[in-house]
């Protein structure tokens, strides 16, 4: 405030001074100016009015020294108040008690924070004014699927005459690159339809209309892949390189990378390559260890499914034909599995697979009437050397198999629920699978132990995660007491009893 | 002038009620013996057919020729045989009847109470299929009754208990709605008259029915315990009438004894309360998962409930009541009738949707503060192609478009893209569904047309579903090609108006007694 009405007074006082006229004296003058003043003081005549005369003279003389000084008070007052407020500040940290206090120091945080942002911003909008397209890639769930996000921020650098012959426009497409060894960079491969190119190589692209000052402000998502479907070669710790192209739309693609054929007409090219790096770990087997496994892996399930089979004491044909049936399926797989594209199987190929399997069939069986199959290296092998998916294969075979002679017995359920529980596989979601199986039989064997295991109700569950169990299987069941389907009317309102029953035992 | 009329139709009992010019629901009684509720009960004697309380009176003498339960069958297809005394699916049968049939042989019985009845609001259980509450539309067709809008019973019930002048109802309330053969439970907020269904629960197949079937059950074993011979519980209906008074008794005394005529003679046989209510235990286990259920999904513990509201007749039972104190924590409230509340709020409602001008001053003011928000109690769908996060592989799946108690009237568009290059048409598949299901065996698939698409385009073409529920909880969808603008709009309606005439006509044939 002092400082205020001192700033107000000079102004006012020297308010009719032009600064641009006006010169600063040098110390020569200003000693003239004083003596000057100090020889008129020594004769004075009609004194007050002298007196006046002079300060007013004085003045004036001294108007451009008082610039100077006055320059001087608001710079040393200026000062004085930054330290007095660093003062305050200081005392703020100290005194933690006031509110008030809290609050300035909240107001004046929120004041830096902001004037941070700003530069940030600023510092952002120079990014992008300065720089090209960059990418990163982020871990985020989409549609319910964790996925890889790959976003871009910055422009679009493409010569609007390159892209004239497509009306503007240009093809994006992105590949994925295990580059683990620095010298063996290899494109990841993949059959998930949607996700691949024609030679089955991870990938994905777009067509866009690029304009000229085409580009991202802020990190925008250009494309992602489902986490599901990105799988190196090996498991393990894994660098990853993904890789955006941008090119003409008739530009095709080899092994990830754009092939330029027509170099005169320049009808295929690429406009601009942008990669980024990330490292993940990879737990399950790589596609390359999926090759190696597959045979393991085929021949485990056999066996898990003939166990299966022969677990309620006496297998029966639709049971074997179900396993037989997915054996089929495999070799069909095989002859369209994008990873055997450059080798595939031939015929006699095929039959030795055939003669192989019904081997593992009769060897299975017998080691089963002789109590020789073990079943933990079956779990512990399908554990090592198959992928998710192979493994909820596995469960779906268990669960036709378990379906097919339209009975589920307590012996088959109990083996289904703990090799779903010993494959590590979500229960909640073979409980899923498991109710449209039993959705489909026509009978559930009746003892109360069924009753249990048919909600996979576990002795080492607690009262209340019992009851919350029951009640979950009893709302999705109750859901199902209008299908359409009578089949599955007749059994929900059979499984909606039993739910019932068994709260009433856990006296939920 | 018309009258504002509600009706419940109920598996047990129905009842009918109008707005009285002061603007409060009034149940209109049966002209014969002056009761208010009307036993659904149908019995059928070549072209005439009785309905209500005498029908009861043949219920052991001519089994075969009454029908009960009715509302159980709505959303099945099936027909009822005289000749047979049962439902069965054989549609070919000249002396059977449909659900919506009988249904309409009911309202036409209630419509008989008074005058002027034109239009109506009808009563169904919160949980009813779309094949249902089709059904019911076909029925009130049959019996010359225009539909103005079908309200879900609790909801029904919440809006009499908030719409009378002397019940204080406030904050968060439940309605508990056990009836003759329909348990619901609904969640809802109500503020000065203005009710918000926050979320419904049901189960079709619980209700009074099932507890006298318990009470046979009773008997059966006592009388086996005697003579070692089991009761003709599926052919002699006599066993029910009787199970239903001893349940009625043991509502207010701990036992009584009924006289059972079995193989081998008489036997007078004692049940006790605890007996019976030993044998309902499971029932009312599945009310509590109901209510569990009801909470859980919208964000509550009991304590937050404020009241608790019985509704139906069934809640008379005085297990039924200790099993929801313990529950919730505090006695559930007895406001009004059980019997009438749905009735009186489906009257209620039915003034709501009247336009003003045919409403007194009276009617006008009594309704000018009262208001209703209902929720979806299904999730909707359409089948697509998606990738199955398990196996990794495209899969044929239902994907949800509006999801349950979402607030009505509502309207969602979601896109969805064509699969492949050329493809010239997509299957425009409506589902439906009482819980959130990917599966395409677990959802009812309600409508299923084509569209077709035009030629030679390239794969990944948008096609935009927009499904709307209005108010009333009708269901509008529109599949959009968006290229070609192409449309195909569903209505879901009735069967076809083909169909529905040759069900009419077979009615209108009929004398109702």
């Amino acid at each position: 405030m002092l400082r205020t009405i001192i700033i107000l007074f000079l102004f006012f006082s020297f308010s009719s001074i032009s600064f641009g006229d006006q010169e600063t004296p040098t110390s020569e003058e200003f000693r003239k100016i004083f003596e000057k003043y100090k020889t008129e003081r020594e004769l004075p005549k009609n004194y007050k009015r002298a007196q006046e005369n002079k300060f007013k003279k004085l003045l004036k003389d001294l108007r451009p020294f008082l610039i100077f000084v006055f320059i001087m008070i608001v710079l040393a007052l200026s000062r004085s108040g930054k330290d007095k407020l660093k003062k305050e500040e200081e005392k703020i940290d100290d005194s933690s008690d006031s509110t008030l206090q809290k609050a300035i120091k909240r107001f004046k945080k929120k004041k830096e924070n902001e004037t941070n942002k700003d530069e940030e911003i600023e510092e952002d909008q120079k990014e992008i004014f300065d720089k090209s397209i960059k990418i990163k890639v982020e871990k985020e769930k989409i549609e319910n699927f964790l996925s890889y996000v790959v976003k871009g921020k910055g422009d679009i650098n493409i010569d609007n005459e390159l892209l004239e012959k497509d009306n503007n426009m240009a093809k994006f497409s992105i590949y994925v690159f295990d580059i683990t060894d620095s010298k063996n960079k290899i494109p990841l491969t993949s059959n998930s339809e949607g996700w691949h190119d024609k030679e089955y190589i991870l990938s994905n692209s777009r067509e866009m209309e690029i304009n000229y000052d085409y580009g991202y402000w802020t990190w925008t998502p250009m494309f992602y892949f489902p986490e599901l479907v990105v799988i190196p070669p090996y498991k393990g710790k894994r660098k990853l390189e993904f890789k955006i192209y941008a090119t003409s739309l008739n530009t095709k693609f080899s092994k990830g990378a754009p092939v330029v054929k027509n170099k005169k007409t320049k009808t295929d090219e690429t406009y601009l390559s942008i990669s980024t790096k990330i490292e993940i770990q990879f737990d399950e087997p790589g596609y390359e260890e999926v090759k190696e496994f597959v045979d393991d892996v085929n021949e485990r399930t056999v066996q898990l499914g003939l166990a299966l089979a022969d677990s309620d004491g006496h297998m029966d044909q639709r049971e074997i034909n179900i396993v037989k049936d997915w054996i089929d399926g495999q070799y069909h797989w095989s002859m369209f599995d994008y990873l055997l594209i450059d080798d595939e199987k031939s015929k006699d190929k095929q039959n030795k697979e055939k003669i192989k399997f019904s081997f593992i069939l009769k060897n299975t069986y017998d080691q089963l009437r002789h109590n020789r199959l073990s079943m933990s290296e079956i779990i512990k092998d399908l554990n090592t050397k198959a992928t998710r998916v192979q493994k909820y294969d596995a469960i779906q075979l268990l669960l036709n198999i378990a379906g097919s002679d339209e009975k589920l017995g307590i012996k088959e359920d109990q083996l289904l629920n703990k090799t779903a529980r010993a494959l590590n596989l979500d229960i909640e979601q073979f409980q899923k699978m498991k109710n449209i199986a039993i959705a489909n039989i026509e009978s559930i064997e009746h003892s109360e132990q069924i009753n249990e295991s048919v909600f996979n109700i576990t002795e080492s569950m607690s009262n209340a995660e019992k009851c919350k169990l029951l009640r979950k299987e009893y709302t999705r069941w109750n859901a199902q007491t209008n299908n359409a389907n009578e089949n599955i009317r007749t059994k929900a309102k059979k499984m909606v009893e039993l739910a019932a029953e068994l709260r009433k035992k856990y006296k939920c | 002038m018309a009258k504002v009329i509600g009706i419940d139709l109920g598996t047990t009992f129905s009842a009918i009620a109008s707005l009285d010019d002061m603007g409060n629901p009034e149940v209109i009684p049966s002209i014969e013996d002056n009761r208010k509720i009307t036993s659904s009960t149908v019995y059928v004697d070549g072209k005439n057919v009785i309905v209500g309380d005498k029908a009861l009176d043949y219920f052991v003498k001519k089994p075969k020729q009454v029908i009960t339960e009715t509302k159980r069958q709505m959303e099945s297809d099936v027909v009822f045989s005289v000749a047979q005394g049962k439902w069965t699916k054989d549609q070919d049968l000249t002396d059977a009847f449909t659900p919506a049939q009988v249904s309409s042989l009911i309202l036409k019985k209630l419509k008989d109470y008074t005058s002027d009845v034109t239009r109506a609001v009808i009563t169904v259980p919160a949980m009813f299929a779309e094949s249902a509450r089709q059904a019911t539309f076909e029925a009130a067709k049959m019996a010359e009754i225009e539909v103005i809008e079908l309200i879900n019973e609790p909801t029904a019930a919440v809006l009499h208990y908030a719409s009378l002048p002397g019940v204080t109802v406030g904050g968060r309330v439940m309605i508990y709605d056990l009836g003759g053969g329909t348990f619901d439970v609904t969640i809802a907020e109500v503020k000065n008259k203005k009710v918000d269904v926050i979320t419904s629960r049901g189960d079709k197949y619980l209700g009074g029915k099932d507890f006298d079937a318990e009470i046979t059950k009773l008997m059966n074993k006592k009388y086996k315990a005697k003579h070692n011979v089991d009761l003709d519980l599926t052919n002699n209906k006599e066993y029910i009438k009787k199970a239903e008074d001893v349940k009625k008794i043991l509502s207010v005394k701990d036992k009584t004894s009924v006289q059972v005529n079995g193989p081998k003679g008489p036997l007078e046989i004692e049940i006790t309360r605890a007996e019976f209510e030993e044998s309902i235990q499971t029932y009312l286990e599945k009310t509590k998962m109901l209510i569990e259920e009801a909470l859980e999904s919208s964000h509550m513990k009991p304590s937050r409930i404020n009241q608790t509201l019985l509704v139906g007749g069934s809640t008379r039972i005085p297990a039924v009541v200790q099993s929801l104190t313990k529950l919730m924590g505090k006695p559930p409230v007895k406001g009004v009738n059980v019997d009438e509340a749905v009735v009186c709020g489906a009257a209620v409602y039915a003034g709501l949707k009247t336009e003003d001008k045919s409403l007194n001053k009276k009617q006008q003011e009594a309704l000018a503060q009262v208001e209703l928000t209902d929720v979806c109690n299904f999730y909707m769908g359409t089948l697509a192609l998606v990738t199955d996060p398990n196996t990794n592989r495209q899969i044929m799946a239902n994907t949800t478009i509006i999801k349950r108690d979402t607030k009505l009237p509502a309207s969602v568009t979601k896109r969805y893209y064509t699969i492949h290059e050329g493809q010239e048409e997509i299957d425009c598949s409506v589902t439906q569904s009482e819980g959130f299901e990917d599966n395409v065996e677990f959802v009812n698939v309600i409508h299923k047309e084509l569209l077709k698409l035009p030629k030679n385009r390239a794969a990944k073409q948008p096609v935009d579903i927009t499904y709307s529920y209005d108010a009333s909880g009708k269901i509008h969808c529109l599949f959009t090609d968006v290229e070609s603008g192409n449309k195909h709009e569903i209505e879901l309606k009735p069967h076809s108006t083909k169909e529905l005439d040759k069900q009419i006509k077979e009615v209108e044939k009929i004398i109702v007694e």
